[in-house]
């Protein structure tokens, strides 16, 4: 990977401009293979290059794919991928932003970087890999961990009541809201080409149900392939712009699992059009902060100080 | 010690939320609109109302910077609890206050006595209605007498009332009336005592009423104040306010920070101008993401700055361990506040040097900067992205409540004295087509590498948390977490050759000719008070040399090894338990230095205090 890809020479971007020579480590059957692979063609279906993308990982099983996937990535801190991939996008609004974590690192230690981020509704793309546990640290219970399902640290299962992610963004008047599935690659990549799209717009928050052949023994690859189904095959007149009915779509994480994008809100203003002091500024609402560090004079500012 | 007889001191006390602040400020920059040099120091609980309150003036016609332990005159607000400060007071010191019914106990009215205290009675409230003004307005009344005392120019406080309620049509034309009311009033009416219940330990109307005085000719001796200099047009600024104006200066373009005394009012300023200057401004939802977007907003390619205290900087760590990792330029101000825990949360400390050097886990390069007044935040903060940017590190900007919240006056600021330089950041199309992933990280002789930024159309690059190669990709190899451990702490050696050494100031005594030598060795907020040292002793002929620590890591040794070699006698000032700056220079040289002030109360180093130190060792 010490090349930056063809698409710097020829302008087209191709699947393998995202290649790394690094394999991947993942355990066989994980859900991470799909999502990897949706991803990178979302990003060449977009005819993104990988310079026009900063790629945010947390830490954990869905953070290792930092090194195996091109472009610029930025590994960060366990729980701490939102806000750091939020103020990359506020600094250059001209890159597509996505960040990715685990189930641990966003409803656990980062929820309040999960929480804030819908409210704030920062113009960046989130996917969770949310595999139901914590694989990366060997198999302790997380947020989505089923009741009763023994974990590690969790030897009688969770003590904690499990959370239904879906259920927790619309608490917070959220921008775009999805769910897909790690078995289902066609699906993954056309939510995700449109959360990345509504980028520009907001929050785009998608919850990925994600296989654990190592630890999961519960939620696995075929208890969900047996109960996925998209929205629009649930109810074809399912109406993206109500909030209750996404709501009450997304509840069920048992018998029949809606996936699809559920919710699309295209009157909540973004963080960045919230800045009327930027966007309402003939000098301001076309720059980009990463071209504004220059010497400024300060006099008016010092003047009020005599 | 020998007395100051050419600088002086007024103390506003009262309860917070009194306009303890306006009132201040009103004084301060009346007086320095005479021509006089200000330092003016609040003291104040954690409160919003009720709690008592202190806003310490002082004044000369000379360049000024810490506070006097001894007071003219203090300005009593309170109406319920009253302090008098009797302590704090000079002898023959007087005392305005507006209350009819004063308590004064037994043991006030001994001190009061002992040191011929004068109390002067105001009917502020009558004054203020009088002209439709109100309880608020009393304040105006009562300076406006004082400053009558002061036989200074009525114009000047008069231009600054009218400054500062210049957003309040309404009252101030009644504000002007009040101070007028205050000025023209002729001392003799005496407070109606008596009309409440006398507790045990109160003594009588009647010595109350002979405590105050009755005639402004009493007054003649009271103070004799020196002519005013050419201060008037000069700055005066807090601290935190310099900081923040001279990262504007210096390209600042985004602040994110989280509320947290004495750092807030650096956001809260950038907020109240950010229409002006279109930075982003935001108040995140912990320190931890004030952090992380900070840093966000640097790897992208901006400037960004943060700003917290102790322990708003015990939650950023992990970023700055992150920070130091992926080499991406950090900047975060520590304006200290006294700990553990909430500690004092509105006072004073120099108790976090450590904490600046060692937060965060893992061995990784940084550079700590402790600014030592206003005019040096403003220039520190942007020598602070400099550093960063160069030799892509953290950089930790340490102040404290004493630089943040008080007012010192600057001649000027400097506005082009830093150019903003940015190291090795490739811009250049054709320079960043021949980019490698692995320039990234690359190994070199200075350890700094070279930096793109996302979104350059250039090769790629991985900033990883995790230890890495090269092009960032992850190694658990021990070759290669070797040569990178090393790679980014030689940067913190490339950036000690560039440092200076300490700075020596001394006064004006030809050595020859001193009667005596003192020798002092500071840092921060210490450099004020080390300051008006050097100008007390220069009219008594002693000379005093003061070396001033800046740069607190990496720490440059030479000149301190030299001045604590040469002068066995020398002295440190520090505002915290441990002598964690002597502690340092111990660990850095071996050299201890034998004389050390330290004092961990939450207050300032107040001038007469290092004077008696000094003076005592003899």
């Amino acid at each position: 990977m010490s090349c930056c890809g063809t698409h710097l020479e020829t302008g087209e971007v191709k699947y393998s401009d995202y290649s790394s020579e690094v394999q991947p480590t993942w355990c066989g059957g994980c859900g991470n293979f799909g999502i990897w692979a949706a991803l990178k063609r979302a990003l060449v279906e977009l005819k993104l290059a990988p310079h026009d993308v900063l790629l945010c990982f947390d830490v954990g099983c869905n953070g290792n794919m930092n090194d195996k996937i091109g472009g610029y990535r930025l590994h960060s801190l366990h729980g701490r991928v939102l806000p750091l991939a939020a103020a990359a996008k506020l600094a250059n609004p001209k890159l597509k932003v996505i960040a990715m974590a685990g189930d641990g690192a966003t409803y656990s230690e980062g929820i309040n970087h999960f929480v804030n981020s819908v409210r704030n509704n920062f113009p960046i793309t989130f996917f969770v890999h949310d595999n139901g546990n914590y694989g990366l640290t060997t198999g302790q219970a997380s947020a989505t961990t089923p009741q009763g399902a023994p974990r590690t640290a969790n030897p009688a299962g969770p003590t904690a009541s499990t959370l239904n992610p879906l259920d927790l963004a619309f608490a917070l008047q959220p921008s775009f809201v999805a769910r897909g599935f790690s078995g289902n690659i066609k699906e993954m990549v056309e939510i995700m080409k449109e959360a990345i799209t509504w980028q520009e717009k907001g929050f785009g928050f998608v919850d990925l149900l994600q296989a654990c052949p190592t630890y999961n023994k519960e939620t696995t690859h075929m208890w969900y392939q047996a109960r996925v189904r998209n929205i629009k095959d649930i109810n074809p007149a399912h109406d993206t712009a109500d909030l209750n009915a996404a709501r009450m779509a997304g509840q069920d994480l048992q018998t029949e699992i809606s996936t699809g994008i559920l919710y699309k809100n295209e009157q909540t203003l973004s963080y960045s059009a919230r800045l009327t002091h930027r966007t309402e500024s003939t000098v301001w609402q076309n720059s980009r902060l990463i071209d504004e560090v220059k010497k400024y004079d300060v006099s008016k500012y010092l003047q009020k100080f005599v | 010690m020998k007395p100051i007889t050419d600088r002086f001191a007024f103390k506003i006390a009262g309860a917070s939320g009194q306009g303890i602040n306006t009132v201040g400020e009103i004084l301060a920059y009346s007086l320095k609109a005479a021509g006089y040099s200000i330092f003016a120091y609040r003291e104040y609980p954690s409160l919003i109302k009720g709690g008592h309150a202190t806003y310490q003036i002082d004044f000369a016609n000379y360049q000024i910077s810490s506070s006097k332990s001894l007071v003219d005159a203090v300005i009593v607000l309170n109406k319920q609890k009253t302090d008098w400060h009797l302590q704090e007071l000079r002898p023959g010191g007087i005392i305005f206050h507006d209350i009819d019914n004063p308590r004064i106990n037994i043991e006030e009215e001994k001190l009061i006595l002992e040191k011929q205290i004068k109390l002067i009675y105001i009917p502020a409230l009558n004054l203020a209605e009088a002209v439709g003004g109100n309880e608020l307005m009393t304040n105006i009344v009562s300076l406006g007498n004082l400053w009558k005392l002061l036989k200074l120019d009525y114009k000047c406080i008069e231009a600054v009332v009218s400054k500062t309620f210049a957003s309040k049509p309404a009252i101030l034309d009644i504000d002007l009336k009040c101070l007028k009311q205050g000025y023209d009033y002729v001392l003799g009416a005496l407070p109606e005592f008596g009309k409440r219940l006398i507790k045990s330990d109160e003594i009588s109307p009647e010595a109350k009423l002979a405590l105050h005085t009755k005639s402004e000719t009493d007054l003649h001796s009271w103070l004799q104040l020196t002519t005013p200099s050419n201060f008037a047009s000069q700055y005066l600024i807090t601290g935190n306010e310099a900081l923040a104006i001279g990262a504007i200066n210096g390209g600042v373009r985004a602040h994110y920070a989280y509320p947290m005394t004495p750092s807030s009012s650096i956001l809260d300023y950038l907020a109240g101008v950010a229409v002006e200057t279109g930075m982003i401004v935001k108040q995140a939802e912990d320190e931890i993401t004030a952090a992380a977007m900070a840093l966000g907003s640097m790897h992208a390619g901006t400037r960004a700055l943060t700003a917290t205290s102790g322990g708003g900087f015990d939650l950023m760590t992990e970023h700055i361990s992150l920070a130091g990792i992926i080499e991406t330029p950090f900047v975060c101000v520590l304006a200290q506040r006294p700990g553990p825990a909430t500690g004092l949360p509105t006072w004073t400390t120099q108790g976090d040097l450590w904490l600046a050097i060692h937060g965060g886990h893992g061995e990784f390069a940084r550079c700590v900067i402790a600014v030592r007044d206003p005019e040096d935040a403003f220039q520190a903060i942007q020598e602070a992205f400099n550093i960063a940017e160069k030799y892509q590190m953290v950089v930790i900007v340490l102040t404290d409540k004493l630089i943040a919240e008080t007012y010192y006056t600057v001649a000027s600021f400097e506005q082009n004295k830093v150019a903003i330089t940015r190291g090795q950041l490739i811009t250049d199309q054709i320079e960043l087509g021949q980019l490698v992933s692995a320039d990234r990280y690359a190994l070199t002789e200075t350890g700094v590498s070279k930096r793109w930024l996302p979104g350059a159309v250039a090769a790629g690059y991985n900033a990883n948390s995790d230890e890495h190669d090269s092009e960032g990709n992850v190694t658990e190899a021990a070759d290669i977490t070797e040569q990178m451990i090393v790679k980014r702490l030689r940067k913190q050696d490339t950036l000690l050759a560039s440092l200076p050494e300490p700075e020596l100031h001394w006064n004006n005594v030809d050595l020859k000719a001193a009667l005596q030598t003192y020798n002092l060795i500071g840092w921060g907020s210490t450099y004020g008070v080390a300051q008006d040292v050097l100008k007390y002793y220069e009219s008594f002929n002693i000379k005093v040399n003061y070396l001033h620590v800046k740069y607190i890591w990496p720490l440059r040794t030479r000149d301190i090894s030299d001045f604590l070699e040469t002068h066995q006698d020398a002295v440190l000032l520090e505002s915290n338990h441990n002598g964690q700056l002597a502690e340092l220079i111990r660990q850095q040289t071996g050299k201890d230095i034998r004389h050390k002030f330290l004092k961990w109360d939450g207050r300032p180093f107040f001038l007469e205090e290092v004077i008696n130190y000094l003076e005592a060792l003899n």
